[in-house]
């Protein structure tokens, strides 16, 4: 029996299989690493070519004119954008399973196993329209989406041993295209998101960031001012890909050669220095720190609440965020660097994958009464259910429209609620008339209502949906 | 209603709940009600009928043996139609018994109901009907049939019927003692010496044959009796004095239940003296045979005690014998039970075994498939990282001569030291996969 789970990200996806007396197989690129979330397509034939090889030379496709470059295809999930080629257009869908097929092929042909059945990594804010179409796009790689699981609930669960008696666990997550932080508080086995916090500043900006610098730097050697967007694709493409082999050099020695044979008028040869590429990123790194601090605080919590800070992602292995945090006393006690960083997450949507437990809404959803109270219709910590309901309601008015209001609180008996949804319902209009109102959390943790009367039957009833809900998951025992 | 009519009919429901059983004191009661209603003129006796159902039959005879001389003929009339003609074996026991409390007493209405209880038109009487008339006419209660030969209405009817009561009461069967037998002959034999009484019939004579017959297994005294009547030492017609003392003389009636006395008393007082010796011998003679009769109960007495105590032990035995048979039937049926769950655990296992042996058959199936598929996945997956590191590496160094010049392209000193570099790079690169190089040795030279 085999259990997946898989990292749908910005920048890069993967996919662990774990099965019994076995070690957790990791499934990314042709070279072992994370496939690049990022798609070629062809304007001409409509093909559509990813991973390493165009990651490696985007520049070059970007410039040719002739492929549109897809990156970043989770946030415009269940957007209208469409790539239009000659033969066929392709949606942001068909783009993401083209994505998923992918890491489904690399399983079959390293472990024999298609992934027919995983658990996707989400993050805390993902779009309830983005949830529904990550899911019609694995049904279409031919993957049973078993459930959602955040980010960092995937990543604290990579790391449940370590972690299962913390009562506050920060998660940073510092990959190639962002910084997400979470702050989780467990409680009786459930995983409560506190507070997210995040910066568009990662991995990518870095190698970009150096590359400009060493651009600058060659540049005034030269005695002259070519910016780097004019310099040519493939200058661009070489030294970005000498910048980030540098940086990965560097989380080791202190200094290493950035070399390029040709770039632009000549030759590039410029020793890199641990100091100086830490000045570079110190601004980014300590706005990460604060970020963290942001996240931290922003859910009132005291630093020395914190039980464990984990770090993950690929670009947490840089030297000046760790020692940073090792010197700080609010965080060094907490500290927890990942191994294996890059595959954490998915590695933890496995182990979720493979254990019991779902989600629980963190929230009490009801609506509200002609006497202006809160009837509760599902309640803080219930479990996320996928069969409907059924709630009769009674008119108490001789109207022709009855209006749903539907207001969540922290608790039933929470102070303040927020309207989440209102809609009418016609009516015959007579007292005491019968309203049903069906309602449901489907498997993309939407919660959806339809009321109608009872007399004038289903078809002329009216309803909405809400996808912002806020969930924890609970581990079961 | 009267009260006596009421409590009688609480006594018949009473009775009727117990299935017809009523003790000795309900039976007198019950008898001495009937007969004080049916005696009573004042009241109707019919709402009596429906209760005479649930009555027993001992005391409804009682009652009616009591009242039936103050009842007028009405009355009586009213009784005899009630009567019916006897169906069951309840009710020809009844009627019976009815015969036994009017035969003294009214001939006409005995035989007319003896009339019912032996039909004509049947040649043979049931052996339970004749073991009825036999016990109830013939029993403890010695009874006189001079009444019924004196009063009986038809003449043949009268003949049928004393040929019948006298067919059962010579019958060895029923153990009728020669006293009642002889009564009955001396009534018989009294009628048929009347001048009214058929003479020369086949059944007439069959009759005195049948009587003459059994008369010699009598003892002698009665023999002799009988005998002495006119009717039985000739066929010359009836003793006038005989006659008139039986059927005129009220205070004579005692004589009449005592035929001995009654016929020889007036005739053998001068004789008497002359028989006395005689008589003496053989009341000795009586005396005698008393003694070895009464020896002979004794033992029998003795042999029955004995008997009973035998059946008592007997009995207890059966009851033992009974008790361990129950013990041992129940014995069995656990037995039988345990073999049943035995069997029932024998076939359960025995499926149990084979549904384990299929499963196994099944998993080493599933093993072996497992086995084939886990080794083609590690092959694959062996392969497959294999196909990685080398990727890996390629990446690696071609990342490093990204910008790799042509093989035709001049060569600057720049461009030179550049490529040296780089190569230095390409052979770091090589060692930090794991790739070992002796490149850096042969420099070092």
């Amino acid at each position: 029996m085999s259990f997946f789970g898989i990292d749908f990200g910005t920048t890069n996806s993967g996919a662990v299989k774990l099965a019994e007396h076995a070690e957790a197989q990791h499934y990314g690129d042709e070279f072992g690493e994370p496939l690049p979330s990022i798609v070629a397509i062809d304007r001409a034939t409509g093909v559509a070519i990813g991973g390493r090889k165009v990651w490696e030379a985007r520049e070059r496709y970007i410039d040719s004119g002739q492929y549109h470059i897809v990156q970043s295809v989770k946030w415009k999930l269940g957007k209208d954008q469409v790539w239009v080629t000659e033969q066929r257009t392709w949606s942001p869908r068909e783009v993401t399973s083209f994505i998923l097929t992918q890491l489904s092929d690399r399983a079959a042909a390293l472990g024999i196993d298609r992934i027919d059945r995983a658990a996707i990594t989400i993050p805390v804010d993902f779009p309830a329209s983005s949830r529904t179409e990550l899911r019609l796009a694995a049904e279409a790689a031919d993957i049973e989406l078993s459930t959602f699981v955040t980010e960092s609930t995937a990543a604290f669960m990579r790391y449940l041993p370590q972690l299962r008696h913390c009562h506050y666990v920060a998660v940073f997550d510092w990959g190639g295209g962002t910084l997400d932080i979470s702050i989780l508080e467990i409680r009786g086995g459930t995983i409560f998101e506190l507070s997210t916090e995040g910066m568009e500043i990662a991995g990518d900006e870095i190698d970009l960031d150096l590359a400009r610098a060493i651009h600058a730097r060659v540049m005034e050697q030269r005695h002259c001012a070519i910016p780097f967007e004019s310099m040519p694709a493939a200058d661009r493409d070489n030294l970005r890909t000498k910048c980030e082999r540098a940086k990965c050099q560097l989380t080791s020695l202190d200094s290493t050669d950035v070399l390029l044979t040709s770039y632009g008028e000549g030759t590039l040869h410029f020793v890199l220095e641990r100091a100086w590429f830490e000045s570079l990123i110190t601004a980014h790194v300590d706005l990460a720190i604060e970020t963290l601090t942001k996240a931290i605080e922003n859910c009132r919590l005291s630093f020395d609440a914190l039980d464990r800070l984990l770090i993950i992602g690929g670009s947490s292995k840089i030297r000046l965020l760790q020692s940073k945090l090792r010197a700080d006393r609010r965080f060094s006690a907490a500290l927890y660097v990942s191994e294996q960083a890059e595959w954490d997450v998915a590695h933890g949507a496995a182990i979720v994958e493979l254990s019991p437990g779902g989600y629980e809404t963190a929230e009490s959803i009801g609506i509200m009464l002609s006497d202006n109270t809160f009837y509760e219709i599902i309640s803080h910590g219930e479990r996320a259910f996928k069969r409907q309901r059924e709630l009769a309601l009674s008119l108490v008015e001789d109207s022709r429209q009855a209006n749903i209001i539907v207001e969540k609180r922290a608790k039933r008996d929470s102070a303040g609620s927020e309207r989440i949804l209102a809609f009418s319902v016609d009516t015959l209009g007579f007292d005491l008339e019968e309203l049903r109102l069906n309602y449901n959390i489907t498997h993309d943790l939407i919660l959806k209502l339809r009321a109608s009367s009872a007399a004038m039957g289903s078809r002329d009833g009216a309803g909405g949906e809400y996808g912002k809900l806020r969930f924890a998951y609970h581990i079961d025992d | 209603m009267d009260e006596r009519i009421a409590e009688l009919e609480s006594m018949a429901l009473a009775a009727r709940a117990k299935k017809g059983r009523m003790d000795a004191a309900s039976r007198d009661k019950a008898s001495a009600l009937l007969a004080s209603i049916w005696a009573d003129a004042s009241i109707d006796p019919a709402p009596t009928f429906q209760l005479l159902e649930d009555v027993k039959a001992e005391a409804i005879a009682e009652a009616i043996r009591s009242c039936w001389p103050g009842m007028d003929n009405s009355r009586r009339n009213l009784f005899r139609k009630w009567v019916p003609a006897p169906s069951t074996e309840k009710s020809y026991r009844r009627l019976t018994f009815l015969v036994a409390s009017v035969i003294e007493l009214d001939g006409a209405t005995a035989l007319y109901w003896l009339g019912l209880l032996v039909p004509s038109g049947r040649k043979n009487l049931s052996k339970e009907s004749r073991e009825t008339l036999a016990s109830i006419l013939f029993g403890e209660r010695i009874l006189s049939f001079d009444t019924l030969v004196r009063e009986g209405g038809s003449v043949a009817e009268l003949v049928r019927i004393c040929a019948t009561l006298f067919d059962i009461a010579a019958d060895p069967i029923f153990s009728v003692s020669a006293l009642t037998r002889s009564r009955l002959a001396t009534a018989i034999l009294g009628y048929l010496a009347r001048p009214d009484a058929p003479k020369d019939s086949l059944a007439v004579s069959d009759l005195r044959s049948k009587i003459a017959a059994d008369a010699k297994k009598w003892p002698p005294s009665l023999r002799d009796n009988l005998i002495s009547t006119p009717e039985a030492t000739a066929d010359t017609g009836p003793s006038p004095p005989l006659v008139a003392n039986a059927t005129h003389t009220q205070p004579v009636k005692p004589t009449a239940q005592e035929p001995m006395l009654s016929t020889s008393a007036p005739l053998l007082v001068g004789p008497l003296k002359e028989e006395l010796p005689r008589l003496e011998g053989e009341l000795s003679n009586r005396i005698s045979a008393m003694t070895r009769e009464l020896d002979l109960l004794r033992h029998a007495h003795e042999c029955i005690a004995k008997l009973v105590g035998a059946a008592e032990q007997v009995e207890a035995q059966r009851e033992a014998a009974s008790r361990e048979l129950q013990r041992v039937q129940d014995l069995l049926r656990i037995a039988e039970s345990e073999r049943e769950r035995s069997r029932m655990d024998c076939s359960r296992e025995t499926k149990r075994a084979s549904d384990m042996a299929a499963a196994l058959d099944q998993e080493k199936l599933h093993a072996e498939n497992e086995r084939k598929r886990l080794a083609q996945q590690i092959s694959a997956n062996a392969n497959g990282r294999i196909e990685e590191f080398k990727n890996r590496v390629g990446l690696t160094l071609s990342r490093l001569v990204i910008d790799l010049p042509g093989k035709e392209t001049p060569v600057t000193a720049e461009v030179g030291k550049i490529l040296l570099l780089q190569f230095h790079q390409f052979l770091d690169a090589l060692r930090q996969e794991g790739i070992e190089t002796f490149s850096g040795r042969v420099g070092s030279r």
